[in-house]
């Protein structure tokens, strides 16, 4: 007997409780309304190919999560890195950023086609309604896309890491991360036509209703570099006002509202700022906490503000909503890392 | 998407130029390595006629200190040894592959040549102690070592153990600890060696030993470079038109020498000194292989030891230093990242064993530790000290039927404050075959120099990581005639508090903070069937791992991962080995399962199981002077395609090929 208790004494060593093969979550199915939908871009994780993109119904407040692949069966995949989406002549047009293309998709959201041959595509600014720019992460270059073909026709040498672009008065106004420079293509002639000083790091721009164009550059905390905030005229390509940031802040995601009169951005909370201000604000609009505010867009319909906490980078993140004046209304969750918003 | 930018595009293409530079260089240096090895060589096979093989057991009695610190550390303790054989198949192969295939440690391994760390016991790649003859080799500034720049060959023994020893081995030491020791005898004569290996995708393995070990001296030294062009092909799932794709940018290099020196003062007292310095080149590929990647890292070390150890019968003591240097430099060319770090680490040590009564042994022990960085994200130099006091006393009753040990130990650290820390454990003798094993322990883990400064985002109030760890182990050995056989058990439960994470700070800059609790528990057992007739030789050994390793709070709000596994720990692990010797001949077949990992935290995105098969076969030939060893493996016999971590594939069926010559020549 004291032979077998040995066996038996081992027994519970191999009990186990939990089944390895995880559950599929289960998807509803979800009725849209009519009402004004939101898209959200998932950047997904580096390298990980798990980008996607998440659809909120303003209506009824339900949300698809993976809505290319829902309305795609046939190519699933996004790819890796999703920055940006915009609509173009009714069009889709998503960013990918580590898979180098860019993905055109129909208004219900279906695959047309794809542009590729771009090295590392961030941001797209449709120019005029044959013609968008495409800003370039390591290409050294903004492309230059066709849009009745949907293809490549040229690329215009532009040093550095270009993210967000504005166009006003045929020029495009093309922020850098690496550069200090906020370069301006002319748009009739497709080449650079000035450099305008901003700082490191400016990833994000807009234009208000003076139609002045707002850059936010992030600084450089490594080097103890400043963040800030640039107001340019333009028409003479000059700086009018500056705004700097204190030490070890990263301002990022300059937004406007609907009115354009009113600057939003992230610097851990969410920062809001009326564009004839004499100073940034002291204190967050709405504060984060324990939040980890990676994305942010101001509905044009409401005035309303979302949020993406991306939480601990590797989970699904969770949208805040907030109604113009910081006050919570609901929350829903969305693919991992949502960077931004295409408010329809 | 976050990036860290900083040079300008002239510095950009002047970087692209000096890469190139530095691996002509690289390339020279290692041509010169190459000449050096095989001219020495060549000088002691002719210099070393008279061979002698026979397995000589002149043996001083163990009087390293250090070893009495292991043997006291595993008491009450899971413990494991890497079986000789197994070692010897692994001889070109590093300690990653060594651990992946025999013990439920899981390796995350970003490819061949490639990092490795470990999660053992359901903790992260800072919450396992590397231990260099007791010396924690773990980066200063990341809390881990990468294991895939430790070649198996440089060691006499592997050791696990398993569960936590924090007032032990310090920092670190929370889900086990792996011993990479050096533990050559005296009076052995004069052991050369010399190995070379190729390999599929370009892979050449070189290598030379040579051990002088008289009656009072001991110099080893042992000489490596292996390298690849790693331009394996994979299998790209999602290309349904190409699907055979060939990995670009992945060609390692990496050079390594060790040196020991002993010498025996008289028969209470061994002096030591090691070194150990590699230098490691390796590029790195992009996720996507249309990207093109110019991602290059050198990884770069010297360790330095000496130790001085006095024994007697009653009275044992060991006062130990060592000096250890990293660097590590990364450069993206394409994307103007050129970062370099440099830290080193200073530890000077002194522990004392006394034999004060039949039944007790007292030990104290006083460590002092200094680790400096350097890199273009620290404002400065910074540094850690720490100066640790231990105390501990091993209890044996009922004949060493029982034994206990206990200890505690304190640390005052630079920044912040260290717990206190201690263990007891038991280990109980029932009856001739079972032995019953339990360990309650305190542990914890610094934060690292990282976590501390890094900038953006360092954090310098940090606390550091810390719970309770129990433990219980059963062994059971029986023999019957020619079969021995073992079966262990373990379980373990871990709590650990103010676990770090990066999340963001007050302005937006990711930084690391005590933020969670993380409850991991499991089982793990070993089957092991030993069958030895004459020359024959049969042993199956399968070791399982469960492992639950859930986030149990989080300050974070919404965060959904709470009660969720962490990231990249598989609950299951199944290793199976079966080896077949017959006289000189070994042939070992290597299966592995790993279950699901988690690539989110909270569980919404996971990677398929995989199930890898492995054979390697070693052969013997005695030809005069000499003897020849044969080796040959195919890896992933089966073809699989599989993936430890996302967007890391891994290679189909590849080959492994060496030979290694060995002269002995015994002279008193």
């Amino acid at each position: 007997m004291k032979k077998y208790f040995q066996f038996i004494a081992l027994i519970p060593m191999f009990i186990s409780c939990v089944k390895d093969k995880p559950q599929d979550v289960l998807q509803p199915v979800i009725q849209l309304t009519a009402a004004k939908k939101v898209y959200v871009i998932n950047e997904g994780n580096f390298g990980s190919g798990n980008a996607s993109v998440s659809i909120f119904d303003t209506g009824n407040t339900s949300v698809i999560e993976n809505f290319y692949q829902t309305q795609n069966a046939g190519s699933p995949l996004v790819g890796d890195v999703a920055q940006s989406l915009t609509n173009i002549n009714s069009k889709f047009y998503l960013v990918v950023n580590n898979s180098g293309k860019i993905i055109v998709c129909d208004a219900q959201f279906k695959k047309v086609t794809q542009i590729t041959n771009l090295s590392s595509p961030r941001y797209i600014l449709p120019v005029t309604n044959q013609k968008a720019y495409v800003s370039d992460y390591n290409a050294n270059a903004i492309s230059v896309l066709d849009l009745n073909s949907n293809t490549k026709t040229a690329s215009i040498p532009c040093s550095g890491w270009t993210e967000q672009m504005v166009l006003i008065y045929n020029k495009a106004f093309v922020t850098n991360m690496k550069r200090n420079y906020t370069y301006v293509i002319n748009t009739v002639n497709d080449t650079k036509a000035d450099s305008i000083h901003v700082g490191i790091n400016a990833g994000s721009s807009v234009v208000d209703k003076n139609d002045k164009v707002w850059v936010l550059s992030s600084g450089d905390n490594a080097n103890s570099v400043l963040g800030k905030l640039s107001r340019i005229d333009p028409v003479t390509n000059i700086v009018e006002a500056t705004y700097q940031f204190p030490t070890n802040n990263s301002p990022n995601s300059l937004c406007l509202n609907k009115t354009k009169d009113t600057l939003y951005f992230l610097n851990g909370g969410v920062f809001k700022m009326a564009i004839n201000s004499q100073a940034l604000p002291a204190t967050a609009f709405i504060a984060n906490g324990t939040k980890n505010f990676y994305g942010l867009g101001i509905n044009p319909n409401d005035f309303s503000i979302y949020v993406a906490d991306a939480l601990d980078y590797v989970q699904r993140s969770t949208i805040y909503i907030f109604d113009a004046n910081g006050n919570q209304k609901s929350y829903f969750k969305a693919g991992i890392n949502a960077n931004g918003f295409y408010f329809e | 998407m976050q990036h860290s930018l900083r040079l300008s595009g002239c510095e950009a293409k002047n970087a692209q130029k000096s890469i190139k530079k530095l691996i002509k260089t690289i390339n020279k240096q290692f041509a010169c390595g190459f000449n050096f090895i095989i001219k020495l060589v060549v000088f002691l096979c002719i210099t070393s006629p008279n061979y002698f093989i026979a397995q000589d057991t002149v043996s001083l009695k163990g009087v390293e200190v250090i070893a009495k610190k292991i043997e006291v550390s595993q008491i009450g303790k899971k413990t494991e040894q890497i079986d000789s054989t197994i070692k010897q198949q692994f001889k070109y192969n590093s300690i990653a592959d060594v651990l992946s295939l025999n013990t439920p440690i899981f390796i995350k391994n970003y490819g061949p040549g490639a990092l490795s760390t470990t999660s053992f016991r359901g903790g992260n790649a800072s919450q396992t102690a590397i231990l260099w003859n007791g010396f924690n080799v773990q980066n200063a500034m990341l809390g881990q070592s990468d294991l895939t720049l430790m070649p198996a060959f440089l060691f006499d023994n592997i050791e696990l153990e398993y569960g936590g020893s924090s007032s032990l081995w310090g920092s670190g030491a929370v889900g086990g600890s792996v011993h990479l020791k050096n533990s050559t005898l005296f009076d052995q004569g004069t052991i050369t060696s010399v190995g070379a290996g190729a390999g599929s995708f370009g892979l050449r393995n070189l290598s030379t030993s040579i051990l002088f070990s008289k009656r009072r001296f001991i110099s080893s030294t042992k000489l490596y470079n292996n390298r690849s062009q790693n331009n394996y092909n994979f299998l790209d799932t999602a290309d349904k038109e190409n699907k055979v794709k060939q990995q670009k940018n992945a060609a390692f290099n990496f050079f390594g020498l060790m040196q020991e020196f002993k010498f025996l003062i008289n028969t209470k007292q061994i002096l030591s000194v090691n070194a150990w310095v590699n230098s490691n080149e390796r590029r790195l590929p992009s996720f996507d292989e249309k990207i093109e990647s110019k991602q290059y890292q050198s990884d770069a070390a010297a360790r330095f030891t000496a130790d001085w150890n006095y024994n007697s019968a009653v009275f044992r003591s060991t006062i130990r230093g060592g000096f250890f240097t990293d660097k590590i430099n990364y450069t993206d060319s394409i994307n103007s990242i050129y970062s370099k770090s440099r830290s080193q680490t200073i530890i000077a040590e002194n522990e004392n064993y006394f034999n004060w009564h039949q039944q007790h042994q007292l030990n104290v022990g006083i460590n002092f530790s200094s680790s400096s960085a350097f890199t273009n994200n620290y404002e400065s130099t910074k540094i850690l000290n720490r100066i640790s006091i231990l105390a501990g006393n091993k209890f044996s009753f009922l004949n060493d039927r029982l034994l206990t040990y206990l200890s505690v130990r304190a640390d005052h650290f630079s920044v912040g404050t260290l717990p206190i820390t201690g263990n007891i454990s038991s280990e109980y003798k029932f009856t001739k075959s079972i032995f019953v094993k339990i360990n309650v322990a305190k542990v914890y883990r610094q934060p690292t120099l990282n976590e501390l400064y890094w900038l953006p985002g360092g954090n310098v109030d940090l606390k550091p990581e810390r719970g309770f760890t129990y433990e219980g182990v059963i062994d059971v050995k029986h023999q019957i005639k020619n079969i021995t056989i073992l079966l262990s058990g373990a379980a373990y439960s871990r709590k650990i508090n103010d676990w770090i994470l990066w999340v963001p700070g007050s302005n937006g800059n990711p930084s690391p903070i005590n933020i969670q609790q993380v409850w991991s528990r499991g089982t793990e057992t070993t089957w092991r069937i030993n069958y030895l007739k004459n020359k024959f030789r049969f042993n199956l050994n399968v070791v399982t791992g469960y492992v639950l390793s859930t986030v149990t709070s989080n300050e974070q709000e919404n965060n959904n991962s709470v009660n969720k596994q962490l990231i990249y720990t598989p609950r299951y692990t199944v290793n199976t080995t079966v080896l077949f010797g017959y006289d000189k001949m070994a042939i070992t077949y290597f299966d592995q399962y790993i279950g699901y990992r988690f690539t989110t935290s909270d569980n919404s995105q996971w990677l398929d199981p995989y199930k890898i098969s492995s054979a390697r076969i070693n052969y013997n030939i005695n030809f005069k002077a000499f003897n020849f060893t044969v080796f040959g493996a195919c890896n992933n016999l089966f073809n699989k395609n599989y993936t430890i971590l996302s967007g890391r594939p891994m290679p189909l069926r590849n080959y492994e090929m060496g030979i290694t010559l060995l002269t002995k020549n015994k002279k008193k």
